[in-house]
């Protein structure tokens, strides 16, 4: 039977990045599993490592001195095309790595195993692997142990994503959107690349409550959530930072295609109407205020103070509607 | 349920209540630890390095909770 879910890469890349946890510090949980690795397998290196869309990057590592590496060299990318541990007796002897400048060159990996990390729904973001210098035939209780530290490992960072993530919308928690929008502003400096900020927050959300209790409001708001779930690209991130207020992060996004997927996503908000229990229907729309960078910007407080100005404009224009400008503060 | 009730018993950790959002992970760890612990005794590792392994892993389990729930609390508390 054909898993779909292992060869779906944009769903791959989005169920990693719900995680968060790329580009993160360093955590305790994951430095102890990796240790632990090294110890009780008794191999120089180990890492838990997540496979984002052109490259490796190392959320724990022992005997390595890198924190990524291009995705191209990785051993973890053809782990995370199945089920199964991935076990290299002999790298020399394997036609997929034997010229693999990991191999041929530092760190000199020679034999290898890895477990794939997979999330809750079933997609391999990564893998816990352990890694020698020299040939080596893994025994299965080795491999035993290495599975168990794998789930500890997912369930480590499925005990970060409900703690990031609100329950009723599936949108990052207000601490957990600042936290992604402070590694982007970081990313957007270091790359020089663009990114939008935008706020939006449902027109009349009162009334709707009031009209259909608090359990209608919520059904808006879970609605809210799945379209958004529907027309944001893998990259891009929800976050509910009020109670009917949300932001979208747009990675690699000027301030024109910030406008195209603000339109689009007011347009699927004001069209599809909300169907309550009681067979009414709940006709909800939202307000849109952009902040695009296009130079480095001072802080995350800042832009978005520039995205709730644009919203509040978008208010008093008379609701329902997008209102864009661009920042740049040197 | 509460921090202070995992197993084994985490060293030093506030006594908060677990809430219902969170039950499952920790019902699920504690499971994984379960059988972390017998393929170790089946790896032959000492008893010694088995049960300094687990104290290690359910300690920053037990920190990660605890930092998980007071979160949670913060956005209930908007």
């Amino acid at each position: 039977m054909v898993d779909e879910r292992l060869s779906d890469e944009d769903a791959r890349i989005s169920a990693l990045h719900r995680l968060q946890v790329l580009d993160t510090p360093v955590e305790a949980p994951f430095e102890h599993i990796v240790t632990l690795v090294r110890t009780v397998l008794k191999v120089p290196i180990a890492t838990v490592t997540l496979v984002d869309r052109e490259r490796q990057w190392f959320k724990a590592q022992r005997g390595l001195d890198q924190t990524e590496t291009p995705r191209s060299i990785s051993f973890c990318t053809h782990t995370i095309q199945q089920r199964d541990p991935l076990i290299v007796k002999d790298a020399h002897l394997d036609a997929r790595f034997r010229d693999n400048a990991l191999v041929v060159g530092p760190p000199h990996i020679r034999s290898y195993v890895g477990i794939p990390l997979q999330t809750p729904d079933g997609y391999n973001i990564g893998s816990l692997c352990a890694m020698d210098v020299v040939e080596r035939s893994f025994r299965p209780e080795d491999i035993a142990v290495l599975t168990s530290f794998a789930a500890v490992v997912c369930n480590e960072l499925e005990l970060r994503m409900i703690a990031n993530v609100d329950q009723l919308t599936g949108a990052l928690t207000r601490r957990g959107f600042i936290e992604q929008a402070e590694r982007e502003l970081e990313r957007t400096r270091r790359h020089s690349r663009p990114a939008a900020l935008v706020l939006f927050d449902l027109d009349h959300f009162k009334s709707v409550n009031d009209t259909f209790g608090h359990a209608g409001g919520d059904k808006v708001l879970q609605q809210v959530g799945m379209i958004a779930e529907m027309a944001l690209r893998p990259s891009d991130r929800l976050g509910r930072i009020g109670g009917e207020e949300f932001a979208l992060l747009l990675p690699e996004t000027d301030n024109d295609q910030a406008i195209v997927v603000a339109e689009r996503l007011r347009q699927m908000i004001a069209s599809n109407a909300v169907k309550m229990d009681d067979a009414r229907a709940a006709h909800a729309s939202a307000s849109f205020g952009i902040a695009a960078l296009e130079r480095e910007m001072g802080s995350v407080p800042a832009w978005m103070a520039a995205a709730d100005l644009m919203l509040y404009q978008a208010k008093t224009a008379g609701r329902n509607c997008v209102r864009p400008t661009t920042v740049a503060i040197p | 349920m509460k921090v202070d009730h995992l197993h084994p018993k985490p060293s030093s950790v506030v006594a908060i209540e677990i809430p219902p959002e969170l039950m499952e992970s920790v019902s699920r760890h504690q499971a994984e630890l379960a059988k972390l612990v017998v393929n170790l005794q089946a790896a032959g590792l000492p008893n010694d390095l088995i049960e300094a392994s687990v104290r290690t892993l359910v300690g920053s389990y037990a920190n990660e909770l605890t930092s998980a729930i007071l979160t949670m609390k913060d956005r209930h508390r908007g």
